[in-house]
């Protein structure tokens, strides 16, 4: 007995409210708390802020090497017995992450600080992927949000921005990978690849505006659709309406469209 | 890649670099001209000044040529992060500059008729707020 009161009592104190909204009805609490201004505006800052990620990753990453290595750290690349080295210069006692004075160019740790050629290029490389994982689902957001927006926008814009993070990733690996060859300055390919990928971001941002490439995307895709599946759904709506005005008229039914 | 490709990479992007920042002044020039003449829509990228940015590829290759003495290249270093700090705070103080002179020249920013990209907007400034159209 006392048991059951024990645990009636434990029951009752710990009570919880679940409540249950689905997607639609989160928005519209969220739109009539905010305003509908308030939340595109949320919206396009995020997507503008998730082309960003790429350069904090790298400043965060440059960051790391230079507390390691110290602001003057610096690291020559050479190759011994077909194998390429990063050979860090200064007395290692000093660094906690690199303890020793040469790494294969592929060690995990080299890789990881984006360091030569190959660190370099996977530091782009995941950059991008992080940006990519950001921007296609703040699109989706920013669709379900706004009701001006289009099917055919949204897959127009997606595709323009991926191009654009792919094509600034590949601009910013080349440069990078050039600095990385001719300067022993450890931070300076990463500093490089920040300052190329933001500028090729605008860069094409600026050459998209000037030809209008996602906006003839957008309409091309529109006028694809509406000659094939949007012609066939008014063909078809035709044929409907024919049958209709055939029964009600005590006409022969199909004669014209099927016979 | 070895040195030759690279230098010669670098050499293209030195001279994208230097036409960056004319695309700016030029720009600049433009939007004195326009305002002068009283044009009713001026349009302008938004945070323009990042072109700026990329004179820290020049400034590194500049350095990569130079054999530095041991005790001068720790400086060459602090340098080149110091003066891609300031790149980034110019590119950021002449990108406000260039909104504050449409601004003090009387226009009006329409955002209805502006086009906002992912990274930047190209905002139209209007002379007459009715000229904004959408």
């Amino acid at each position: 007995m006392t048991n059951l009161t024990e645990v009636k009592s434990k029951v009752s104190n710990n009570k919880h409210t679940l409540d249950i909204f689905p997607t639609e009805e989160l928005i519209k609490v969220w739109e009539s708390k905010t305003g509908k201004e308030l939340t595109l505006e949320v919206g396009a800052t995020a997507r503008s802020l998730s082309n960003y990620a790429s350069a904090v990753l790298d400043a965060k990453t440059t960051t790391r090497l230079i507390n390691d290595l110290g602001i003057k750290g610096s690291v020559v690349l050479k190759s011994f017995k077909g194998r390429q080295y990063i050979i860090f210069k200064g007395y290692s006692g000093n660094r906690s992450i690199f303890t020793a004075s040469r790494y294969l160019a592929k060690n995990p740790k080299v890789v990881d600080m984006a360091i030569g050629r190959v660190g370099v290029n996977k530091s782009i490389v995941s950059g991008a992927r992080v940006t990519i994982f950001l921007i296609v689902p703040i699109n989706i957001l920013n669709y379900i949000l706004d009701d001006k927006q289009t099917m055919f926008r949204l897959i127009g814009t997606t595709s323009t921005d991926l191009i654009k993070v792919g094509a600034s990733a590949a601009v910013a690996s080349l440069v990078a990978t050039s600095v990385a060859t001719i300067t022993t300055i450890a931070a300076g390919p990463l500093v490089v690849a920040i300052a190329i990928g933001i500028v090729t971001g605008y860069t094409l941002e600026l050459l998209d505006h000037k030809f209008g490439v996602t906006e003839a995307l957008v309409k091309a895709l529109t006028e694809a659709h509406d000659s094939t599946i949007g012609e066939f759904g008014r063909q078809m709506n035709k044929v409907e309406n024919h049958l209709k005005w055939q029964i009600m008229n005590g006409k022969s039914v199909g004669r014209g469209v099927l016979y | 890649m070895n040195k030759l490709t690279a230098h010669t990479v670098l050499v293209l992007f030195d001279l994208l670099a230097i036409y960056g920042s004319y695309y700016v002044f030029g720009h600049w020039y433009d939007l004195t001209l326009l305002i002068e003449n009283e044009i009713n829509r001026v349009e302008i990228q938004s945070g323009i000044g990042v072109y700026f940015m990329l004179l820290i590829i020049p400034i590194t290759h500049l350095t990569s040529f130079i054999k530095w003495p041991s005790d001068v290249s720790p400086w060459i270093s602090k340098g080149l992060i110091v003066i891609f700090s300031l790149l980034i705070m110019m590119s950021i103080f002449i990108s406000i500059k260039f909104t504050e002179k449409i601004e003090h020249a009387g226009y009006f920013y329409c955002k209805k008729d502006s086009n906002k990209m992912t990274l930047s907007e190209f905002r139209i400034f209007t002379k007459v707020e009715a000229l904004c159209t959408k």
